[in-house]
């Protein structure tokens, strides 16, 4: 395994182990991960199922606590922090994407930007500018005043990379975001991604066993039981699927759709040659 | 009667010799705010006859108009009218005692009974109304007849046998005693509480403060156990959004003071709604009153007033708002203590 140079990280983890325990069983989640990420990188975390992607993103984002090793994030040991510490670690150097969006419901969707403003000591005026700022960098400030439950999925998933931008983190962590978005949705939604780390140069690490999201990475890193097992390299950026329509919201929608389609067939052409795909593959 | 006047005293003589100038003792009491009203009374036994029926009663001469000052006895009329002022032979008889010699209103009755002096007299009366004061004692005794009346039957001048104040406010009974008792000390006058006159109603009076008292504690008990209940249940459905609250970087303190913030926040909406529903209540019962005649062999041996008039303070809406509010802020610390033990990974999965 490659050991990392870590004079440009801002995320580096060393011989990370995390173990849940189900009664006396245990189920080691995460088995001496080592890992570093540059800055401004669009990383993503691939692998099935139980892998340990999610239990990774936790534990660098602060969320959960590990059993072993060391997590240097933004040059400061998390492992070490007690839960102050963290809770405050994270609001001001990190940004959390959902797979299930996990906006607040009971507010809007420019409240639910402007609240962690608030909560970074900014006053509500202030907040409130950002959050529109932000509302309209993802295209959806004409919808700032809706809740949660009146937003569809992919216009949630745009709130909530709005509300985990507008505290300008060092680092974005996404957990499956396309996950609960249909294809062209997600997509969208990467598409907006790039641009943002483009634009901002914030680091993305982000977690998928999406195509289109591994696709979009800079840095594929493949976990298999709790182990990174495949080399890390740095990929040439491939544009995704639909790049050349990027962003996809300033096409014509009968040329959206012929892309959509087109994409559609190729991987059903792809899926035939293939033969059926395997249940677990 | 004493059951009329919580709130007063009586003052008369220690012996049998009545009030011979009641008007120097009625100055003493002119323009005092501790006093609402007073009035002056003669009181004997005597006997009412009404064709071959007669009943011992005790005969109560009052001033008309001073007495519905003191006592809510004009509300407790069943038939007829209340009593004229001046010297005419109006007579009011309890329920009972009417019923027993089965006098109807507008009847002659005769009442008979003895002068200061000991002589025995009797004279004609007309029934003007019946009573129903709800105690049962004063129902099958009381006669009542105008002052001025008596005053001239008795051939008694100006005297009278008792002047019973009504004082403004509860607090104010000892003080007003206390205060005749100086003034009118070594003239023979005795000062007596209502307490003093009959201590079988001071003991229910504790009673039912001792009653209230547990009623009261088991309503906050009913209101921590419905704070705690709902607090709890608020918690377990907003798990994940406390979760989420802590993962993008609330502090377990603000969600603790937040959801304390919310159990105040609850009790002061729910009690701003239960004093305005509750005020209009009041506000439309205070005339009537609540009336629980339907009952009143219920309250026959505590002298209490079928007519309950409820009463809204600021003092005990503040009491109880104040208790209620620590109250909730008891109850609230074990949800919102509770909250900030939450799993932020194990929330965020939850829906």
């Amino acid at each position: 395994m490659i050991q990392p140079d870590n004079s440009s990280a801002i995320i580096t983890v060393k011989k990370l182990h995390k173990c849940y325990w189900v009664g006396s069983m245990p189920f080691p989640a995460l088995n001496g991960v080592n890992l570093s990420i540059d800055r401004g990188e669009f990383a993503v975390l691939a692998g099935r199922s139980g892998s340990g992607k999610s239990t990774l993103l936790n534990v660098i984002g602060a969320l959960e606590s590990a059993d072993n090793g060391e997590v240097i994030v933004n040059g400061e040991n998390i492992l070490g922090m007690n839960h102050t510490e963290r809770t405050l670690f994270r609001l001001h150097n990190i940004g959390f994407v959902f797979q299930s969006f996990n906006l607040i419901r009971v507010l809007s969707a420019r409240e639910n930007i402007a609240y962690v403003c608030q909560l970074q000591g900014m006053d509500k005026k202030e907040s409130e500018e950002i959050a529109d700022h932000w509302l309209s960098e993802v295209d959806m400030g004409h919808l700032g005043y809706r809740r949660p439950d009146q937003l569809s999925g992919g216009q949630q998933q745009r709130v909530a990379v709005a509300r985990a931008l507008a505290t300008n983190p060092k680092i974005v962590l996404a957990d499956e975001p396309t996950a609960n978005l249909d294809t062209l949705t997600g997509q969208r939604l990467m598409c907006l991604l790039q641009q943002l780390n483009d634009k901002f140069g914030t680091t993305f690490l982000i977690s998928s066993h999406d195509p289109d999201v591994k696709n979009a990475a800079s840095r594929l890193i493949k976990l298999a039981d709790g182990q990174v097992v495949r080399k890390w390299e740095k990929i040439p950026p491939t544009p995704p699927p639909i790049s050349k329509a990027c962003p996809i919201k300033n096409l014509p929608l009968a040329e959206r759709l012929r892309q959509f389609l087109r994409n559609k067939r190729k991987r059903s052409s792809k899926t035939d040659k293939k033969g059926p795909t395997p249940r677990h593959s | 009667m004493y059951r009329y006047m919580p709130a007063g005293s009586s003052l008369h003589r220690t012996s049998n010799d009545h009030i011979k100038a009641p008007g120097e003792i009625i100055l003493l009491l002119q323009d005092s705010p501790e006093i609402q009203g007073w009035t002056q009374r003669i009181r004997t036994s005597g006997l009412v006859s009404l064709g071959g029926s007669s009943a011992g009663v005790q005969i109560m001469a009052t001033d008309p108009e001073q007495e519905t000052w003191v006592t809510h006895m004009h509300r407790g009329l069943k038939q007829g009218r209340w009593l004229n002022p001046g010297t005419s032979h109006d007579l009011l008889l309890g329920i009972t005692v009417a019923q027993n010699i089965g006098a109807e209103i507008g009847d002659r009755i005769v009442l008979m009974a003895q002068r200061p002096n000991g002589e025995m007299v009797s004279e004609i009366f007309f029934l003007r109304g019946i009573l129903e004061t709800g105690a049962p004692q004063i129902d099958r005794t009381l006669a009542l007849i105008p002052l001025n009346a008596a005053q001239a039957w008795f051939e008694m001048g100006e005297s009278v046998t008792d002047i019973v104040i009504r004082a403004s406010s509860h607090e104010n009974t000892a003080g007003l005693q206390q205060r005749f008792n100086q003034e009118l000390s070594g003239d023979g006058y005795e000062i007596l509480a209502w307490q003093d006159l009959d201590p079988m109603v001071r003991q229910w009076l504790e009673f039912s403060d001792a009653y209230g008292l547990i009623i009261i504690l088991v309503v906050v008990a009913l209101v921590l156990t419905e704070i705690l209940n709902t607090m709890l249940i608020a918690l377990h459905e907003r798990q994940k959004e406390l979760g989420i609250m802590i993962a993008i970087g609330t502090r377990k303190s603000q969600i603790f003071f937040m959801l304390l913030i919310e159990a105040v926040m609850l009790i002061l909406l729910g009690g701003a709604l239960g004093y305005g529903v509750g005020g209009l209540l009041v506000l439309h019962l205070s005339d009537g009153g609540i009336d629980l005649s339907y009952f009143a062999n219920a309250f026959k041996f505590f002298y209490m007033d079928p007519v309950i008039l409820p009463l809204l303070t600021l003092d005990s809406a503040t009491r109880i708002l104040g208790t209620t509010l620590v109250a909730a802020l008891l109850a609230g610390l074990y949800p919102a203590w509770r909250a900030t033990k939450i799993e932020i990974s194990q929330s965020l999965r939850t829906f």
